[in-house]
């Protein structure tokens, strides 16, 4: 039986016991504890405290769940000179995230033209099972995308290079090595670049309900009511291939360098070794595409905006506010004890969470901090938060993702059954537009958890602040 | 393999539906190993489409490798799945030819994906490992010997 130790007003501690080498941490209220333990998550936090190079502790952010290995909302951080690398720490849609526009529309001057605005963006950005076909690209083109990232949308017309600035890494990570995809991966991405994909990926319309930090929702550029874009996606086959191949891989390395893991999930591979070397090069690969990925799709959502409003005489104005990650591993300099040190900070299911005064933020956002963005389901809310000390100091800035599930896909179907949830959305003024009607029943909104509960646990914590609330207004799925 | 199942609402008594929370998977019955094989396939692309709806109008030829049974069918339906995303294409005939220790050959048939006649459910990521489970005569009924459980990340 686990033991779980209350050490802060919405942090838990199981301690350090057998071959584990550092505490295990969960962020949960203490209203959210049952939920937390009733799958085998926390199990999982304490089995990632068993893995070579660990520092500081194995830790869930409050949206934990039972994930492939890693539990989702994990976050773990490993010595870059003797830790190890997992593919099951990143997850299966590696680079999985989200961007946040803005525009100078207000709720009003949407309104009247919503239905037709959620059609032309249905029509104009794939999505569903196997979405394909926004844009063609030949292999050696795919090669230059996992290279360059964002930067190659916004080098073919995609989007403008300002964009860049307030995407986390500048939308273009280093370390990417081509030579180590397979062919498989590449033929998997070759159509699916500029595509949502289908599950719990969405593009979303909003408007800003209510704004809870006033100076850093200025810095941002938001203010009540302006519509704004959020986007969530992440690199489609290419990634899933790259984990699949990658998890193999690593499955074989565990034995050969005798890393003894308490579950089998957890192959690795020290980051310093070929197999190491290669998943990080080819994962970087995968990182790179879905930022691109997103970059097209946001380019393709603001042509609609400028189609359907172009007439309104109004300003449209669409900016990118910021785009995170949450399902990454990365290299960071982190300050453990007293030692700077140079990490690979696993994040799966938790975002970057940078204070202000970050030399990685962008100078707009120097003062604030960066922007978090947390969306919930599609009929309730999603937040934007900002980044704390307290997250430097306790968990390599991050927070949470996103609300999680609450309901399996067959209960949720078996919920919704004899309802027309996409009418009842309508009825609250949400439209939405899905591929499938299955989707639909899968993803309505009681499926998952409340994501107010979610952020208000890691504003306890006092690991985010809030900064504003992002009501929907429509919504695309696969 | 042809079930002959022309409702999709329809499951047959050799298949289950996994349930967990955030995944998809799935169980299946089987008196034989290839049969195993071929109903899993089956089941994979239940979770993907409305099944009934695809014709057997493209065959493919295909074959897999493992030392163990699980991976076997991991990598079984793996190449199912790969095939699907690639060529857009949806299967609904599955034909184990030959079954060795360590590889399987089989012809599969299907038709390239119509949106106009064809329900996509859901995509599948990948085929994973976590609650892979092949187990012999678990006796739930005389014919049936074989079971096989698969978890989905969508």
């Amino acid at each position: 039986m686990i033991e779980l130790t209350k050490i802060g007003p919405a942090l838990w501690e199981i301690a350090p016991a057998g071959k584990m080498l550092v505490p295990a941490r969960i962020y949960a209220t203490d209203a959210m504890l049952e939920q937390v333990k009733a799958d085998n998550a926390p199990q999982q936090v304490v089995n990632v405290a068993h893995l070579p190079g660990i520092v500081k502790a194995a830790m869930a952010m409050p949206d934990i769940h039972w994930g492939y290995g890693f539990p989702i909302g994990g976050v773990a951080a490993f010595r870059v000179s003797d830790g190890i690398i997992s593919p099951g720490g990143v997850g299966y849609d590696i680079n999985c995230g989200v961007r946040l526009m803005a525009t100078e529309l207000t709720r009003k001057d949407v309104q009247h033209k919503l239905s037709e605005l959620i059609s032309e963006l249905f029509r104009a950005i794939p999505t569903g099972v196997g979405s394909s076909g926004a844009l063609k690209v030949k292999q050696d083109e795919l090669q230059k995308v996992a290279m360059l990232g964002a930067k190659w949308a916004v080098e073919h017309g995609y989007g403008s290079a300002e964009d860049l600035e307030y995407i986390e890494d500048g939308g273009c990570i280093d370390g990417a090595d081509i030579t180590k995809v397979s062919s498989k991966a590449w033929q998997r991405g070759l159509e699916q670049l500029g595509t949502l994909g289908s599950g719990n990926h969405f593009l979303e319309i909003g408007f800003v309900e209510e704004v809870f930090d006033k100076a850093c929702a200025e810095a941002f550029g938001l203010f009540p009511d302006q519509v704004t874009i959020i986007i969530h996606c992440g690199s489609r086959g290419f990634g899933y291939q790259i984990c699949d191949d990658y998890l193999a891989v690593m499955d074989k390395a565990t034995k050969k360098y005798k890393i003894e893991i308490p579950d089998r999930q957890l192959a690795c591979a020290p980051i310093d070794s070929d197999e190491g070397r290669a998943y990080f090069g080819a994962m970087n690969c995968a990182i790179n595409y879905a930022f691109a990925n997103r970059q097209v799709i946001s380019h393709l959502a603001a042509d609609v905006f400028r189609k359907v409003f172009s007439t309104s005489g109004k300003q449209i104005g669409l900016r990118t506010v910021y785009e995170v990650a949450h399902n990454i591993a990365k290299y960071e300099t982190h300050k453990v004890g007293n030692t700077e040190l140079k990490l690979c900070v696993h994040r799966k299911g938790a975002t970057r969470a940078l204070a202000s005064g970050s030399a990685s933020l962008p100078r707009r956002y120097l003062n604030v901090g960066q922007p978090v963005l947390i969306p919930g389901d599609m009929g309730r809310c999603s937040y934007v938060l900002t980044g704390t000390a307290r997250a430097l100091d306790e968990t390599f800035s991050s927070c949470c993702h996103g609300a999680g599930r609450a309901m399996s896909r067959n209960k949720a179907k078996t919920v919704a059954r004899g309802r027309d949830i996409t009418k009842e959305l309508a009825s609250r003024g949400i439209i939405v537009r899905g591929q499938s009607r299955a989707t639909m029943e899968e993803e309505l909104p009681e499926a998952y958890k409340d994501v107010s509960t979610v952020v208000d646990a890691c504003e306890l914590a006092g690991i985010a602040k809030k900064v504003v609330r992002l009501k929907p207004l429509g919504c695309i799925k696969g | 393999m042809d079930t002959g199942i022309t409702n999709n609402d329809f499951i047959p008594e050799w298949f289950k539906l996994l349930d967990h929370t955030a995944d998809t998977g799935i169980i299946v019955y089987a008196s034989t190993i290839e049969q195993l094989f071929e109903r899993a396939a089956w089941a994979m692309f239940y979770v993907i489409c409305d099944v009934t709806s695809v014709q057997n109008k493209i065959s493919r030829e295909i074959r897999v490798e493992s030392d163990d049974l699980e991976t076997l069918m991991l990598r079984w339906l793996s190449e199912l799945n790969y095939l699907h995303s690639v060529e857009h294409e949806l299967y609904c005939s599955f034909d184990i030819i030959r079954y060795e220790n360590g590889s399987i050959e089989a012809k599969i048939g299907g038709e390239k994906i119509d949106l106009s006649r064809h329900q996509l459910k859901l995509e599948i990521k990948a085929v994973t490992y976590h609650c892979l489970k092949i187990e012999k005569e678990v006796k739930r009924s005389m014919s049936d010997s074989w079971r096989c459980q698969v978890l989905f990340d969508v």
